[in-house]
């Protein structure tokens, strides 16, 4: 039994729809006041060729360049021969509920239901940024000590932002695996070329009729979402700071080989005996991965993994046979969502952003400060010698 | 020898036998009046410290400008860098004091205040430490200052001795401090004593000379041994400017320094500097 321990409360409900938004707007141009034309909607969800013409070969490995999606069955499938209505998600979706949800205690995942299928996706690359945002005490902590510095240099309309991104991305995943419940590990991967992209990602799911979500388990990410999932649906969440605790690296070889390149290119394993250490040292971790994650789901990651790097979304089961059978999008509007966030949470509707943030280091400052931080902090010295 | 070296001489001998009696023959009225701003619940009630005084000018004329400001390479000084002499009522770079202070976070909690933990606790030391540095300028205005200005202020922790050729008697030292917040405030001031008068020369030499006195070494950190050594430094300085202005009728405190900046990780924590530097004009050519 997946025991993911529900926390707070039931927040953002629907009195957020008719709130007016504030957030940023979305960045596809898909997005205009009188709707996509056909045409519009046809190109964002289908290419030219077939969809696996529309992967390429980077860094990270195979990366999606056009409207794809991964797929467990055939590397790629076009968006359209997916999801039906397909559209991209944007800040200005206001969710219909948030309910939080801590991650696992400890370094172990629950095991998935008897008689599942275990569906093991990975998701590198930050795509549609949504409404939701989530950030942690301790950058809170540093953008108030950076806001006191301002205060103090005399710029205290300086409130300082975030230093790594807050904002969700959605990732779609359909699925239309009906033979048997399908249980989703979702690895949020930040190794690679996008090491640097830390990502919080909303899974977004749209079952075909019949199919059915017998567990999640996350690895990975600073922050979490899955949302249009029964709230009966366990969720279990392990998130990147809580791997580090655990020592668990989510190494692949595959990566992992291409940044032993780099490194030998940039001169830093120029030496056969660094580099070999190197290589052992990639499998050594490689292998402990794999280790740990057959003792969670029963199945090896490298054998089983499946994904694209920059894929919007995931493919679970068969294509559809027309497009016209293709899973209906479920917008992230309205939406139930699960949420496993950082200290904070902010979401469209209900609040504003980026002031959201700024009023959170104003709040802390001003409680550490034991007042008005900028009174207290203020400039207290001008040069007012005029010599040459 | 020229005069200027003999000067020199006289008040490094005046300043020695002061370092050697150290035992702080400090008069009681100055230390009074440094202890009576170092107490130890320092934020006040009041939400902000008041600004500093706006002392309007009322001094003597400045040099001529055809006043030749010469140092003792014979370079020619801009007249910017003898702000300290040529500008006294007002803040400048040219006269400052740098003073460090040993912050327990309980000594800012007001009343009823719980301690913060972890990271907010640092924070809040942060945050208040603006009260630390505007005691350290109410120690400058009780005793050398008629205006003082907190240039800046650096805060930092304390933390466990991260030296591997450290003995066990330097560890042991170092713990006492561990828990504690440092802060350094460097400020600029006006003196409150006249400055005297200038040569009537065409020009001047200009002299800035520091004076190193005996290290302060702490076995913990010890406010009021800082406060008496602070206390001290400027008994010192002002002595010594005193003399200087009966030999060439000018001189001022151009800079206190109680402290040592960026210290956190070395063995010698504890053992902090004190000197003090004055600066004054002496004629040069004719009159």
């Amino acid at each position: 039994m997946i025991g993911a321990v529900l926390i707070g409360g039931f927040f953002a409900l629907s009195e957020l729809k008719g709130a007016k938004i504030g957030g940023p707007v979305a960045a596809s141009s898909y997005v205009n006041l009188s709707g996509p034309t056909r045409a519009q909607k046809d190109k964002a969800t289908r290419g030219q060729g077939t969809a696996e013409d529309h992967v390429i070969v980077g860094y990270s490995g195979e990366v999606a360049s056009g409207p794809i999606f991964a797929h467990d069955r055939s590397k790629a499938v076009f968006i359209a021969d997916a999801l039906k209505g397909w559209r991209p998600a944007s800040a200005r979706d206001v969710f219909g509920k948030v309910q939080l949800i801590a991650p696992v205690k400890g370094c172990d995942m629950p095991a998935p239901a008897a008689g599942s299928r275990v569906v093991n996706l990975f998701v590198n690359g930050q795509t549609q940024e949504v409404g939701m945002y989530s950030f942690s005490r301790s950058e809170v902590v540093s953008s108030a000590k950076a806001w006191l510095g301002n205060i103090r240099r005399g710029e205290a309309s300086k409130v300082p932002r975030w230093r790594v991104s807050p904002q969700f991305h959605a990732f779609d995943v359909v699925v239309t695996e009906t033979r048997a419940p399908v249980h989703l590990v979702l690895q949020s991967r930040t190794e690679g070329v996008m090491q640097t992209l830390a990502q919080s990602l909303v899974f977004n799911l749209h079952l075909a009729e019949g199919a059915q979500i017998s567990g999640i388990s996350i690895i990975g990410g600073r922050a979490s979402a899955v949302a249009n999932v029964a709230a009966s649906v366990p969720i279990a969440v392990i998130p990147d700071d809580a791997l580090e605790r655990c020592g668990v690296t989510m190494a692949t070889q595959g990566v992992g080989e291409r940044l032993i390149k780099k490194k030998q290119r940039g001169g830093q394993l120029s030496r056969e005996k660094d580099l070999k250490e190197a290589q052992r040292a990639l499998r050594r971790k490689v292998e402990a991965y794999n280790i740990w994650f057959a003792r969670q789901f029963g199945i090896r990651s490298d054998a089983t993994v499946y994904g694209l790097n920059l894929a919007g979304g995931a493919l679970v089961g068969p294509v559809p046979g027309t497009p016209e059978q293709a899973v209906p999008y479920h917008p992230l509007s309205g939406a139930y969502i699960a949420a496993q966030t950082l200290d904070h949470i902010k979401v469209a509707g209900l609040h504003k952003w980026p002031e959201a943030y700024q009023e959170e280091v104003v709040k802390l400052t001003t409680w550490a400060a034991g007042g008005n931080p900028v009174a207290i902090s203020r400039p207290r010295f001008q040069i007012t010698e005029r010599l040459r | 020898m020229s005069k200027t070296d003999l000067i020199a001489i006289c008040i490094a001998l005046a300043i020695g036998a002061y370092v050697v009696n150290t035992q702080m023959k400090t008069s009681n009225m100055m230390s009074e009046a440094v202890s009576s701003v170092m107490e130890a619940h320092v934020v006040p009630d009041v939400a902000a410290p008041s600004e500093p005084p706006k002392v309007e000018s009322a001094q003597a004329p400045l040099p001529p400008s055809d006043f030749k400001i010469i140092d003792a390479r014979g370079r020619t000084v801009k007249r910017r860098e003898a702000a300290a002499l040529l500008q006294p009522y007002k803040l400048t770079r040219g006269r400052t004091a740098e003073l460090l202070s040993f912050v327990d976070p309980k000594d800012l909690l007001r009343d009823g205040e719980d301690m913060p933990i972890g990271e907010l606790r640092g924070l809040m030391v942060e945050a208040r430490s603006a009260f630390v540095a505007d005691r350290a300028c109410g120690a400058l205005l009780k005793t050398l200052a008629a205006q003082c200005g907190v240039k800046t202020y650096e805060t930092a922790y304390i933390g466990e001795l991260d030296c591997e050729t450290c003995d066990a008697a330097e560890r042991l030292r170092r713990k006492s401090f561990v828990g504690h917040y440092q802060i350094v405030t460097e400020m600029a001031f006006t003196p409150k004593v006249d400055t005297g008068v200038f040569p009537e020369t065409s020009e001047v030499l200009f002299t800035e000379k520091t004076f190193e006195l005996e290290t302060l070494s702490l076995k913990g950190p010890d406010g009021a041994a800082v406060e008496d050594r602070f206390a001290y430094i400027v008994e010192a300085a002002t002595r010594a400017c005193e003399d200087i202005k009966a030999l060439h009728g000018n001189c001022v405190v151009s800079n206190i320094t109680l402290s040592k900046k960026s210290y956190g990780k070395r063995h010698d924590f504890g053992d902090i500097p004190s000197s003090f530097t004055l600066a004054y004009f002496s004629p040069l050519g004719n009159g």
